[in-house]
């Protein structure tokens, strides 16, 4: 148990180091200048020499790249070119709308996965669970950014329910920041809902099969009071990984999703780097989202480490 | 002697076809999708780059069936000659993943032992880097282009294949012929290329039109921000994002091109579900 975590750990910190390897060798190392990058091809030749000094290009590259890796360790990402403030400060305060529109997703998501993949289980090869199937079909191959524009369509241009983006921040209270998250996090959930409800009908299918579920059906239990009782708790370990996968697409999501509703977060902002030539605010988020992707497969590798005895020995 | 009389031919084909209606539908979707675009590149209804600005946001109607946009250009023509970039980017795409992925899975199932753990742990970290993340990354690198989309829903794609080999070769690599043509001398590469790779083929092209969807899904979502295909080219990701601006002025401006890449994605998803389906039966009871 002991050496498997400990090979757990290490393999999840190398992976984090060779993330910020390759951020630095794409954006540093390959465009060749980045003082170029920042500048444009227009840009005169002393103030490229004096924006490489001041960026210490005129250090090898080594000595750059540990100097990043040692900042980090301080929490210090360096500053960024067009906000003038701490990168550190940007994350964090980009954040506040990121992550609660994930986790609103998640929850969406997980919550029409449930009950479209427990309905479609329970009604096994009859109509309802055909039309469950046909109706993920469909989620899966819907843009989400698409459903984006359509849920603007409906529920704002026509309906005028919602706002049709932006995003009034938490000082404008809970109730109409969530307000704005609803649609977007709705456009995200969707498809990730079509890919768990077919997980989870799966898992509770396999369960079913079992033999216990076919003793507690001996015992006198209904169909629908085995799976209850018995099926769903053990189908939930597939389905927990699975949704812990998903969350790294959440995260990408994001950015497509901000860009649709115009919400001041994290996606933005690496968006809005990129058409700003904020090499600083780039490399430092692009780390960032790689970091809690690979923490998040981690934690989902603990979980499964903690539940299944099995792999404790195994590797 | 009796004989049992034999279904009449047509009965019998009727009945395999829609034995998988998933399969059939698809198929019907994706050749459809395939013969608009090659029909594009001889002819569309009107030239996709033609603008008319007398012609400016006409809703659908005879002359135009899917209406025109901001500049009076045809969005019907618009959508046929954007199939031929959405399909070259997805093509592209999956074989960087398919050839990259299938060698480093078969290699990782010939070796075995670290050679085995280092491709997977390559895999592992690949898997951190969504297609958009990757393409953020290449587009602020090199400036937006379709070939940095290739290359970013590529890399995506590497892991999923190298993990499917994987799995399959070592299925495949524990069987006796395996052994028979060890015996004969053969070595390691000659043994994968020519009896491994053979046997985890099925398995390979399924996944490919599943990640060809994927591509195609992600190929729209780069092009939306910007990141993939640079105008004038025509896309039906850039197509939704400038009609995001006329959304409430001329909404089908937004709808139609959605329902394509819909129709695309549905017609390929429905045809590699149907593949494995009737590839291996065992998979399609399960379901």
């Amino acid at each position: 148990m002991k050496l498997s975590l400990l090979h757990r750990l290490l393999s999840w910190a190398v992976t984090l180091l060779a993330v910020t390897a390759i951020v630095f060798l794409v954006l540093e190392i390959l465009p060749g200048d980045p003082a170029l990058v920042l500048l444009g091809p227009d840009a005169q030749p002393d103030t490229l020499a004096a924006l490489r000094l001041q960026l210490g290009l005129d250090q090898p590259a080594y000595v750059r790249y540990g100097a990043w890796l040692a900042g980090m360790l301080h929490g210090d990402l360096g500053t960024s070119y067009t906000y003038g403030i701490p990168v550190t400060e940007l994350i964090g305060s980009r954040l506040k709308v990121t992550i609660p529109l994930a986790l609103l997703a998640m929850a969406l998501a997980v919550g029409l996965a449930l009950a479209l993949g427990i309905f479609a289980a329970s009604r096994h090869n009859r109509p309802g669970d055909y039309g469950v199937m046909a109706v993920t079909q469909i989620g899966v191959a819907i843009p989400s950014f698409w459903l984006g524009m359509l849920l603007i369509l409906f529920f704002s241009l026509t309906l005028r329910w919602f706002s049709a983006g932006g995003f009034p921040g938490w000082e404008a209270g809970f109730l109409p920041a969530m307000r704005a998250l609803l649609l977007p996090a709705l456009a995200l959930a969707v498809a990730q809902a079509a890919v768990l409800a077919r997980v989870v009908r799966a898992a509770l299918l396999d369960v079913l099969g079992e033999d216990f579920v076919r003793t507690a059906r001996a015992k006198g239990l209904t169909r629908a009071q085995a799976l209850r009782r018995h099926a769903l708790r053990n189908a939930l370990i597939p389905v927990v990984t699975v949704i812990g996968l998903q969350f790294a697409h959440l995260l990408a999501g994001t950015i497509v999703i901000e860009n649709v509703f115009s919400l001041p977060g994290l996606g933005r902002l690496i968006f809005q780097s990129i058409n700003q030539r904020d090499l600083m605010v780039i490399k430092n988020v692009v780390v960032f989202l790689a970091a809690i992707v690979i923490t998040v497969n981690f934690i989902v590798d603990l979980f499964y480490l903690a539940i299944d005895p099995r792999l404790r020995h195994a590797s | 002697m009796t004989t049992i009389a034999e279904p009449p031919a047509e009965v019998v084909r009727r009945i395999r076809l829609f034995r998988y209606p998933g399969l059939t539908v698809g198929g019907v979707i994706v050749t459809t999708v395939i013969g608009a675009t090659l029909l594009s590149l001889v002819w569309t209804p009107y030239s996709p780059l033609a603008m008319n600005m007398r012609q400016r946001f006409r809703g659908p109607s005879l002359e135009h069936v899917f209406g025109t946009d901001q500049f009076g250009r045809d969005v019907l023509s618009l959508l046929m000659a954007g199939a031929q970039n959405s399909l070259t980017v997805g093509i592209v795409a999956v074989a960087i993943g398919l050839v990259v992925g299938t060698a480093l899975g078969l290699f990782a199932a010939a070796r075995r032992g670290w050679v085995d753990e280092a491709v997977m742990r390559v895999c592992d970290f690949l898997f951190a880097f969504p297609a958009v993340l990757s393409a953020v990354m290449l587009a602020a690198a090199l400036g937006p282009g379709t070939g940095n989309a290739m290359l970013a829903i590529g890399l995506y794609n590497i892991p999923i294949f190298a993990r499917i080999a994987r799995g399959a070769a070592k299925g495949v690599w524990v069987r006796e012929f395996i052994y028979a043509a060890r015996t004969a001398g053969k070595g390691a590469i000659r043994i994968s290329l020519e009896h491994v790779l053979p046997n985890i083929l099925n398995i390979i092209v399924v996944q490919a039109t599943i990640s060809f969807a994927t591509a195609i899904l992600a190929e729209a979502a780069l092009s939306y921000l910007g990141l993939g295909t640079q105008p004038p080219a025509p896309s039906w990701g850039r197509m939704l994002h400038e009609s995001q601006v006329f959304l409430s002025r001329a909404p089908y401006l937004s709808i139609f091109p959605g329902l394509v890449i819909v129709l695309t994605v549905l017609g390929l998803n429905l045809l590699g579900d149907g593949m494995r389906d009737a590839l291996d039966p065992r998979h399609a009871q399960g379901r």
